[in-house]
């Protein structure tokens, strides 16, 4: 379903991202984590085609994000840290916009299912600005999700979600997954990745350092220690030898 | 204290002032600052050394002397107008708005309330004197060293400030639900009332002379029944913040100025009574930003224009959300602020009974729309470049999405325009010189030729943001500062340049088919060439967006110019 093979970012002379290859297939929830400017936002990005890669390939589908970007765009859903909504449209609105530009049929019926299991259900009327935090990131989710997309990313979903947000949160990640969509999951909060994704991707300063199950990476020799979890596989991975104490 | 706000106030201009000229180093803003220097002393610095001439000699000048009392009554009506507006239709914006780091820092901190509201008093202030300086100098105040000029629109200025800061406190404690402000609190309202009653009263009075009257003596009999009388009583506390600005030389200043300083005192006395509901005013601001809300002018949720089905063409889409975006900002009191004077315009210029003569004015309303209306209606790629983010994620081609984004605008704008020519052609009838048949077909020419104008310069003004994103400022906020303005003035100049070289060829082929068909049918023959150069610069505004529309794919959010805060 995700295909990034030699993916290079460069920002001028800066090499963000370094000849990064992994795949995801459909089913699969991938884990991209990493320090702070490790990279991951500029694989996001690169991925969903908000930045164009200095170098490489990125597949959504079958269908390569720079040559032929609809059809890839038309597989996909980028779900950012922050919710990036339209001030002057109301939530209804805003799901009518996706199913315009994604060409959903059912709409109605999608937009109702959607906000009921983001419980966004009677705030259909209601500008970003009426929405709490959590109900906005909710709004761009369900935004994201209507289209049915194949490949899904989310970055650090769950910010700004309450205890039950979160747990819906993860419900409806592992849901898509379960339904056949290929996802990915940029998060620093090692917990969730560890709970919800079937694999991990370490990168640092732009380059793979790291690629496995949780069991596999544990039981890689440079990354084992006593307490095989993934903060210390992480920090091991990351140079943090001692566990960063 | 009041040390600590005066070190806030003193860092924070000395800090912003070193941040432009930091900027300075950046090509965009050095040449945009060397063209407003050359602006400024052009057109104001030049013409006012070059005249020699002394500002404001309105009280000893003997061929100004004349003029003074039309000033005195119109300027007072005009503060009036805004004295009363300022109570039935307030701004939208709050009357004192504290930024997300001021009620980070303050709020928790053990500051008094009152300190707090002299702390954005002094803040307040600093507009007031950008004011004094940009108006003094427009007025040639500045360069001539007549100090009295500054010190009058100060008092002006200010007291209009704390006027209004006032009416923004005491309407804002009845929206948050408090029961009955402090009596103090309404004395001004009152006294504006009453003032409203007398001068209202005088117009009514005065209406029927007005109706007939051409509009000359129509204005000479509206100075006249101010110079006297209880009009003239009733402007009186307005003119006293005008007569200051008017004063020639420090002894007339100190002469007429004390009235003012006593309606600035009285105002200042005022706010700080007010300063009970400053709690309310800095509570709102404090749940605004804890909720995350967008600060004020928020958007209301109102009907959308139309339907948008989910199967279609996505410019639709986009051209939809744009029109929404119009809607859930403009309300009916803007519609009213810009209708109001275009009204009182038109039936000035119309005189009494003849309709004819705002024709000319509303037909030349048709082509300022048509010419400025791109640069002010800023709802496409202006404002959401700095969505890019978003907007590159969707599933359309950069020319889809260019077309989506000024469609629009062109839209709304084109109607305008339509609706405009529609009544110019409606009260034209008494314009004897032309027949039905030349003015419908005028009207044609003009509803025909204006829709394309409008989309070349749009395509022009949302090209240059796709292709210098650095350069040109997007978002609703805009740079300050004389390099902001020289880099509009660029934009401007060249958006200009391009339409004159885009409408060359249009026109050229019009203009011989114009020739001809004129030659054969008069002014109705002009109307094929107006379709045919319409539909020949929407074919190379067409071109340019297919064009334009591969760069906007490849542009990068990251390099996109936002405005400033």
């Amino acid at each position: 379903m995700i295909l990034v093979d030699g993916l290079t970012k460069m920002y001028g002379r800066l090499k963000a991202v370094d000849n990064l290859s992994f795949s995801v297939a459909g089913g699969e929830v991938i884990g991209l984590i990493g320090p702070n400017g490790a990279g991951k936002t500029s694989t996001l990005k690169c991925i969903v085609g908000i930045q164009a890669p200095s170098a490489g390939t990125i597949r959504i589908g079958g269908h390569d994000i720079v040559a032929d970007p609809i059809e890839a765009k038309r597989r996909l859903a980028f779900m950012p840290d922050e919710p990036q909504l339209f001030d002057y449209l109301t939530v209804r609105e805003h799901l009518a916009l996706v199913a315009r530009l994604y060409g959903v049929a059912s709409v109605d019926e999608r937009s109702r299912a959607l906000l009921q299991e983001l419980e966004l259900a009677g705030k259909e009327g209601a500008l970003p600005g009426e929405l709490s935090r959590g109900m906005k990131q909710k709004l761009a989710i369900a935004c994201g999700l209507l289209h049915d997309p194949v490949a899904l990313l989310f970055d650090e979903p769950l910010t700004g979600l309450d205890p039950l947000g979160i747990r819906r949160m993860k419900q409806t990640i592992v849901s898509r997954a379960r339904a056949g969509a290929a996802v990915v999951v940029s998060s620093h909060l090692l917990h969730l990745v560890e709970e919800i994704c079937t694999r991990i991707v370490i990168i640092n300063h732009g380059v793979k350092i790291a690629d496995g199950t949780l069991g596999e990476l544990a039981a890689r020799a440079d990354l084992a220690s006593s307490d095989p979890d993934l903060e210390q596989i992480f920090l091991k991975a990351t140079g943090h030898g001692d566990g960063g104490r | 204290m009041t040390g600590v706000f005066l070190f806030l106030t003193l860092r924070s201009v000395w800090n912003r002032a070193r941040h432009r000229l930091r900027r300075l180093r950046q090509p965009r803003y050095v040449i945009g600052l060397g063209v407003g220097l050359v602006y400024l002393y052009w057109f104001i610095v030049r013409q006012q050394l070059r005249a020699g001439r002394r500002p404001f000699d309105l009280l000893t000048d003997p061929e100004l002397v004349p003029i003074v009392p039309a000033i005195l009554v119109l300027g007072a009506l005009g503060l009036w107008l805004v004295a009363a507006v300022a109570w039935v239709w307030p701004s939208s914006e709050p009357p004192i708005r504290f930024t997300p780091a001021e009620v980070h820092f303050f709020y928790p901190a053990p500051v008094a309330r009152r300190q707090l509201l002299h702390y954005k008093l002094l803040r307040s202030q600093l507009g007031v004197v950008f004011g004094v300086l940009v108006a003094s100098l427009f007025s040639g105040a500045l360069l001539a060293g007549h100090a009295a000029v500054p010190v009058g629109f100060f008092l002006l200025f200010s007291t209009l400030r704390l006027y209004l800061i006032g009416v923004g406190f005491t309407r804002a404690s009845l929206s948050a639900g408090v029961r009955s402000a402090p009596w103090r609190a309404w004395i001004p309202a009152a006294i504006v009332a009453a003032i409203s009653l007398v001068i209202l009263g005088s117009f009514a009075r005065m209406l029927p002379s007005l109706w007939s009257l051409p509009a000359g003596q129509g204005f000479r009999l509206v100075v006249e029944t101010g110079r006297e009388g209880p009009l003239a009583a009733a402007l009186r506390p307005f003119q006293a913040l005008i007569v200051p600005v008017l004063a020639h030389g420090t002894g007339q200043l100190w002469q007429s100025a004390w009235p003012a300083f006593v309606l600035l005192l009285v105002n200042y006395w005022w706010v700080l009574q007010s300063d009970v509901t400053l709690e309310t005013a800095a509570a709102t601001s404090e749940r605004q930003q804890a909720s995350g809300q967008r600060r004020a002018p928020a958007p209301a949720a109102r009907r959308a224009p139309f339907a948008l089905g989910p199967r279609g063409r996505p410019e639709a889409a986009i051209a939809w959300k744009n029109l929404i975006q119009v809607g859930r900002y403009a309300s009916p009191r803007t519609a009213i602020r810009v209708l109001l004077p275009l009204v009182i315009l038109a039936f000035v210029a119309s005189g009494a009974e003849k309709g004819a003569g705002a024709a000319p004015l509303l037909g030349a309303l048709a082509a300022f729309l048509t010419l400025l209306g791109p640069y002010m209606v800023r709802n496409d790629l202006r404002l959401d470049m700095t969505r890019l983010g978003v907007l590159k994620t969707w599933p359309v081609r950069g020319s889809t999405l260019f077309l989506g984004e000024v469609l629009a605008p062109v839209a709304l704008l084109t109607s305008i325009v339509w609706g405009t020519l529609a009544v110019t052609l409606a009260l034209s009838a008494g314009l004897a010189e032309l027949t039905i048949a030349e003015r419908l077909s005028l009207a044609a020419l003009a509803a025909l030729v204006a829709p394309a104008i409008i989309l070349a310069q749009l395509v022009i003004q949302n090209g240059a943001v796709i292709l210098f994103p650095g350069w040109i400022p997007t978002g609703p906020t805009r740079p300050r500062g004389i390099e902001a303005m020289g880099q509009q003035m660029l934009m401007f100049a060249g958006t200009l340049l391009l339409l004159a070289i885009g409408v060359l060829p249009a026109g050229a082929v019009a203009a011989v088919l114009g020739f001809v068909l004129y030659q054969l049918a008069g002014i109705p023959g002009l109307v094929p060439a107006g379709a045919l150069f319409s539909a020949a610069l929407i074919a190379e505004s067409a071109l340019v967006i297919a064009l334009l529309g591969s760069v906007l794919e490849r542009t990068d959010p990251a390099a996109v110019e936002t405005g400033e805060n």
